[in-house]
Parts: C-alpha cells; sequence; structure tokens
C-alpha cells in the first residue's frame, strides 16, 4: 500500500491531475447540486413566490453569528465548539502559506496568509472540536439515537485533511513525502465527497435558511431564531 | 389555513382573512367596543401556535388582556418560543384512545403555566382553551379557561340603548 | 425496523386499516408523495439534516417524556421518512402504523422545532409528508378521520348539517335578545363589512360562544353576516388527515360563500 502511494506514477496523479479533478467535482457537483434543489424547489411551487431576501438575510445573519439565535444562547458549550470548529475549517486551508505557495506556482498571485504557528493551532482546533463531535454521538442520547455510520463517515472525510496535514507538518508518524501525499489525498476526498454527502450542508444552509426565514418573516410575521 | 390556500393555488387567501384576535384588537384599539370593567385576579395566556407562531399576534393577545384584565402574568417561554398546548394539528380530535398523549405531553405546558401562578388562562383557539381545561383537571391545577370573546363580552361596556334591563326600566317610567 | 418504547393504543382507524393493506399499495403510496408530490423542500431537508440534534429540546414532547431520544424532532424524521428512503419504499404495514403513531399523535406541526434547528429544518412539514402517506393508505386516526368523512357529507366538521346550522343560529339569536336589546344574527347580507365563520362547535356544543360572537358584533356595531349556506364552517380537519383533496373542497367552498356574499374580510372563530 505505501509502496503503490509512493510509486512515482502514483505521486504524480495524486499531486497532479487528481487535484485538478476534485476541484473540478467539487465545483461542478456542487453546481448541479444547487440548480437541481432550484427546480426541485420550483417544482415545490410553495417556495420561491415566498421568498424575501430581508427575511432571508435576517435569518442567516442570526445564525452565522454566535449566540445571535435562542437555540446558540441556550446551548452555549455546542455554540462554541460548532463556531471554532467552522471558522478554523474554513480558514486554515484557503489562508495557509503552504498552500499560498502552491497557488502562486499555478496561478501566480497568492491571498493574505497566516502565520505558521496560528494555523498549526486552528488545526488542532478542528481535531479536537471534531473529537468532541465524535463523543457526542457515542454519548449523548438524542444524537446518538439519529447517528449512522454515514455520520462518522461524513466526520472523517472532514477531519482527515487536518489530521494528515498537521502529522505532515511535524513530521510525525510517516516521512513526510507520504504523509504529504496521504493529506493531499485526504484533501481530494473531502472536495468530492461535499456535493455528494451531507456535507453539502455547506450549500444548502443558506437555502434552507432563506426559505425558513422568508417564511417565518414575510408570511408568518415572526421570528426564526 | 395557508396550507389550504396554497393548495387551491392562491399565494395569499383571496379575501382578507382575519383572525379573531385582530379583529377584537382593532375594535378595541379603533374605541369601538369601550371597556367597562377589568377582570380581578391574576390571568397568563397561552400563544395558539396557529395565530402566534403560524401568525405574529402574540402582543395583539397581550394588549387585549391587559386592557381587560388588572394583572397580566408573563409566561415563559413566551410568544413564538411558547409550547404548544399539544392539541396542536387535530390531536385534541383523536378521542378517548390518544387522551393519554396530550395529557402525558401537556406536562410541559402545564409546569409552565403553573408557574405563573395565574388564575385564569386566556386561550384563543379551541384546540388550545379544550385541551388545558383537560390538563388543570388532569393535574388538578386551580385554574380556568378562556377566551377572548368571553373576556370582551364579561368587560365590555353595552350601550344603554342596547341593555334589556335598560328597557324594561323605561317601559315602567311609563307606567 | 427500529424498536421504540410506546403504550399500545388501540385505534380501529389505525389498526383495522393497516391489516387491509398489501404491500403494492404500501409502496405506490410513498413512491407517489415522495416522488411526485414532493420535491425541493422534502429532499433538501432530508438531505441537509446533519443529524446533530439541536432540534430536541424544542419539542415539549421531547421534554415532557423526560428526554426520551425517540421524541426528538429529529428522530421523529428519523423513525419515518428516513425509515422509508433507506428500505427503498418497502416497508410492512407494522411500519406504516408506527409512522402514523408519529405523525398524528407524537407531532402537532407546530414549528418550534424549525426556530431551533440551525439550518431552519422544517420538520413540521416533513411530518405532514408522513400524514399525506398514512392518509392515503386510510391508515388515519378513527376520530380524526371521522371529521374529514363529517366535511365530505355535510361540509362541516361535526356532522352539522346546513338545516341545523340555519336552526341554531335562529335560536340563539332568540337568546341573544335577552341580553341585547333588538340583537341580530343576520344571514346573508350582501356587501356587509365582515363574515363572521364560525367553529362548528359552535353550532353543536358550544353554542354559548356564537351568541358571545354577537354580542360582541351587536355592541361595536359591526356590519356583519354569516352565510346560511354551506361554507359557514371554518374548520378544515382534511387538512390534518392529509386528503389534500377535501381540504381543497372545503377550503374553496369557504371562500366562495365570502364571495357570494361580496363582504370585505372573513373573521374566523378564536
Ligand atoms: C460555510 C458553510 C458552512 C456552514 C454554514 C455550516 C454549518 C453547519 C451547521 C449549522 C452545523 C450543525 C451544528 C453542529 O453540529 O455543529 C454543521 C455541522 C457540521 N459541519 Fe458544517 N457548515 C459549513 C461548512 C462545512 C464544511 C466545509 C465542512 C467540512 C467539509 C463541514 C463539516 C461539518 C460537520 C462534519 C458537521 C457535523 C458535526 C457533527 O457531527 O455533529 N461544514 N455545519
Ligand atoms: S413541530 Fe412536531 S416535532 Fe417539532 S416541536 Fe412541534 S411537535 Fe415537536
Ligand atoms: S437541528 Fe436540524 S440539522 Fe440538527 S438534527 Fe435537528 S433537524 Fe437535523
Amino acid at each position: 500500500m505505501f509502496e503503490f502511494l509512493t510509486s512515482p506514477a502514483v505521486y504524480q496523479f495524486i499531486r497532479g491531475p487528481l487535484v485538478w479533478l476534485s476541484f473540478m467535482i467539487f465545483i461542478g457537483g456542487n453546481l448541479y447540486k444547487f440548480l437541481s434543489m432550484l427546480s426541485l424547489a420550483k417544482k415545490d411551487k410553495v417556495v420561491f413566490p415566498y421568498i424575501s431576501l430581508k427575511y432571508s438575510l435576517r435569518s442567516i445573519l442570526h445564525w452565522i453569528i454566535p449566540f445571535a439565535s435562542t437555540n446558540w444562547r441556550k446551548r452555549p458549550g455546542m455554540t462554541v465548539i460548532t463556531f471554532f470548529f467552522h471558522t478554523c475549517l474554513l480558514v486554515t486551508p484557503v489562508f495557509l502559506i503552504a498552500h499560498n505557495a502552491l497557488i502562486k506556482e499555478s496561478w501566480n498571485f497568492r491571498l493574505w496568509t497566516i502565520p505558521e504557528t496560528i494555523a498549526d493551532v486552528m488545526t488542532v482546533v478542528v481535531i479536537l472540536c471534531a473529537l468532541i463531535f465524535l463523543m457526542r454521538r457515542l454519548v449523548v442520547p438524542e444524537v446518538k439515537f439519529v447517528t449512522f455510520g454515514t455520520d462518522y463517515l461524513i466526520l472523517s472525510l472532514a477531519v482527515l485533511p487536518f489530521i494528515t496535514g498537521f502529522l505532515a507538518y511535524h513530521q510525525l508518524l510517516f516521512a513526510y513525502e507520504l504523509m504529504g501525499t496521504l493529506h493531499i489525498l485526504a484533501g481530494e476526498l473531502m472536495l468530492i465527497a461535499i456535493p455528494f454527502t451531507r456535507l453539502n450542508h455547506m450549500v444548502y444552509f443558506w437555502f434552507t435558511r432563506a426559505y425558513t426565514g422568508s417564511e417565518f418573516g414575510a408570511v408568518r410575521h415572526t421570528r426564526d431564531y | 389555513m395557508y396550507d389550504g390556500s396554497r393548495w387551491l393555488g392562491w399565494k395569499e387567501p383571496p379575501i382578507t382573512y382575519l383572525q379573531p384576535t385582530q379583529f377584537f384588537y382593532e375594535l378595541i384599539r379603533d374605541g369601538k367596543l369601550k371597556i367597562a370593567r377589568k377582570i380581578e385576579g391574576p390571568v397568563t395566556v397561552q400563544d395558539p401556535c396557529s395565530i402566534v407562531r403560524n401568525r405574529g399576534m402574540g402582543e395583539m393577545i397581550r394588549d387585549i388582556v391587559r386592557a381587560t384584565c388588572e394583572e397580566f402574568r408573563e409566561v415563559t417561554p413566551k410568544l413564538e418560543h411558547n409550547y404548544c398546548c399539544t392539541a396542536g394539528s387535530g390531536v385534541i380530535n383523536y378521542g378517548p384512545p390518544w387522551k393519554f398523549i396530550r395529557m402525558e405531553g401537556g406536562k410541559v405546558k402545564m409546569r409552565q403555566l403553573q408557574a405563573t401562578g395565574a388564575k385564569i388562562v386566556i386561550a384563543p383557539c379551541h384546540s388550545c382553551h379544550k385541551t388545558i381545561e383537560e390538563l388543570i383537571h388532569y393535574y388538578h391545577a386551580d385554574m380556568h379557561v378562556m377566551f377572548i370573546s368571553e373576556l370582551l363580552v364579561q368587560t365590555m361596556d353595552i350601550p344603554e340603548a342596547l341593555r334589556v334591563h335598560g328597557e324594561k326600566q323605561e317601559k315602567q317610567k311609563e307606567e | 425496523m427500529i424498536k421504540v418504547e410506546r403504550r399500545p393504543v388501540s385505534d380501529p382507524g389505525i389498526d383495522e386499516n393497516a391489516k387491509k393493506l398489501t404491500p403494492e399499495q404500501i409502496e405506490g403510496v410513498i413512491r407517489h408523495v415522495l416522488e411526485k408530490e414532493s420535491a425541493g423542500r422534502l429532499r433538501t431537508f432530508v438531505e441537509t439534516c446533519i443529524h446533530c440534534g439541536l432540534c430536541s429540546d424544542a419539542c415539549h414532547y421531547y421534554l415532557a417524556y423526560k428526554r426520551d431520544p425517540s421524541y426528538s424532532p429529529v428522530a421523529k424524521v428519523r423513525l419515518t421518512l428516513w425509515d422509508m428512503i433507506r428500505r427503498k419504499y418497502r416497508v410492512d404495514a407494522e411500519s406504516i402504523k408506527m409512522y402514523a403513531r408519529i405523525s398524528y399523535a407524537e407531532c402537532n406541526i407546530c414549528k418550534r422545532c424549525s426556530m431551533y434547528c440551525p439550518f431552519g429544518i422544517d420538520i413540521a412539514y416533513l411530518m405532514t409528508v408522513v400524514r399525506r402517506i398514512c392518509g392515503l393508505l386510510g391508515v388515519v386516526p378513527q376520530y380524526l378521520q371521522d371529521q374529514g368523512n363529517s366535511h365530505m357529507y355535510t361540509y362541516s366538521q361535526s356532522w352539522v348539517p346546513q338545516d341545523d346550522w340555519v336552526d341554531t343560529a335562529l335560536w340563539l339569536e332568540d337568546e341573544l335578545r335577552m341580553d341585547i336589546r333588538n340583537g341580530r344574527i343576520p344571514f346573508d347580507k350582501e356587501g356587509a363589512e365582515v363574515m363572521y365563520s364560525p367553529h362548528s362547535l359552535e353550532a353543536k356544543f358550544k353554542t354559548n360562544l356564537l351568541t358571545n360572537i354577537a354580542k360582541i358584533m351587536n355592541v361595536a356595531g359591526v356590519d356583519w353576516t354569516m352565510p346560511s349556506f354551506d361554507g359557514w364552517d371554518s374548520t378544515n380537519q382534511a387538512m390534518h388527515v392529509g386528503d389534500y383533496e377535501t381540504m381543497g373542497m372545503v377550503e374553496r367552498m369557504h371562500f366562495e360563500a365570502a364571495m357570494r356574499l361580496k363582504v370585505k374580510k372573513i373573521i374566523t372563530s378564536e
């Protein structure tokens, strides 16, 4: 297995074409999901006539700001964890120095970057939060009751790039080269999985909130937060 | 109600469709109904899902209650965050086999109402009204439930011209 | 099928009707409802839910049953829709009975959970989809179905035919005059400001409520009326059964009554 992964051809493939392929699948898949959701929502008939920009934004804002909604306030622990998890999960990969070096190599531009030690801490945060999510699934009755294999799968898909990235950066477990390849593979798997698993809540979130926000705000004259 | 209109393809009901709470609220606000006396003792409210979470009329109920009762006690959680009475969406109508589910599920509602210490609960919905009355009986609470219309009939000022006993008095005078 | 702890309830509308189901019928109805009648909302809500359980505390059943996880809002979806979808719609009559119990009796479609889910997933809507399936299969609590039937036969919820309705309102008017001088319950007044639509029980067991309304209308000097013909009842239990065809009919009659009377607005009962 390891020999296979370190063989030059596979190594080249994972670090070359597969990167592009997974980005293409990520973007194309999300686009496909998005469009098919729109056309299905149109079939529903009672979605679009009621969508209101004002109330959609009101609803989204109250739920992406920590403690802005009643439920975020009622569960402070979970709120802190989930916001740390998601912020670090989104920020770390995009603004990592190493990733930006690659972007510069390919397209000759770079984004603003974060210092390596901070990125390191953020990676650990993601891993710890994921561990807490895992514990919840195993221990908290109401979460356990609705947990399936796929929940563990998507959780692993989401943290694996961080675990492997951390190990590679600190040159732990396996040789740097191999760990690096595993890291890239994990990242690619995550990107490919996003459109086709429940990780696509990243896209759907905005629309389910827009629907519910408009329904509560514009039709029912109440708040949904 | 919305589901019905939507099923028929109307975005909104084709004729202005008012919940009585709003209608009563407007009657009082516009001075068409004058309140002559106030109900004594602590009063609290139930926020029916159909008109509060689904129509945003929680404050109107409270305004009416404040106008017609001496002491209003707020519930927690309130308004759109209030609990359902456990009779919503037809559950009130499932008959004896299912009464237990309303009584057991209504424990949360009952505790919430009892915590206010109120003696009267204003429940402007047939389902809420009936089930809370049954809950009061089931949990041996010292309360009773009223509709807003009952509240208004007991407190409104009936103009002299419409009073029946006024008519009698007039007749007596004539004699 | 996952077993959950529940007190047995005997309701012929559910038990007896479930006995008559055939596997083809069940699969066909589920397929029809999930694939033909429902679309974007169903799929998006089912695919988005991250199974986090944050909606649990919203449900009064969950709180009242000592935080039993099987009463949490997401558990209701897990025990019904996810179950059907995972088993490719091939479920037995026992499952349908469980779906009926969960969607009809253990959810009040109150939408409180939508306010607590970070995605705003409308579990109440998902439960109405399950009710629709059970309703089409005829596995419905007997008393509720009886009211649905009443809507079909008498156009009122509680078997009050139109002639009874007129009769009741007429004697209520007599009673009204004991309290309000020259009090009126005006029928069929074209062009009135307001049409009052009572709850059908106001023409049956709770007539004092209609008298109260009449008193308020008379005292406040409202220009009001009620239809003497079908369409007077404002309730619609067919909606709760999941029988949308009857629901639509009831609804249309109701609005048509208002149109016929050319009123400006409808006031329903409390
Ligand atoms: C910007 C877009 C995103 C939004 C608004 C968002 C929002 C949410 C929310 C509201 C939850 C449920 C609350 C919780 O369990 O903490 C959640 C859970 C989760 N999210 Fe996201 N998310 C986003 C992007 C992502 C991405 C890109 C990933 C990973 C690839 C991800 C992975 C997860 C995981 C694994 C959970 C489940 C935690 C558990 O197992 O309980 N999210 N997300
Ligand atoms: S809509 Fe149903 S599941 Fe949601 S809180 Fe109300 S009763 Fe519970
Ligand atoms: S809170 Fe929303 S996403 Fe989480 S389990 Fe409940 S319905 Fe699913």
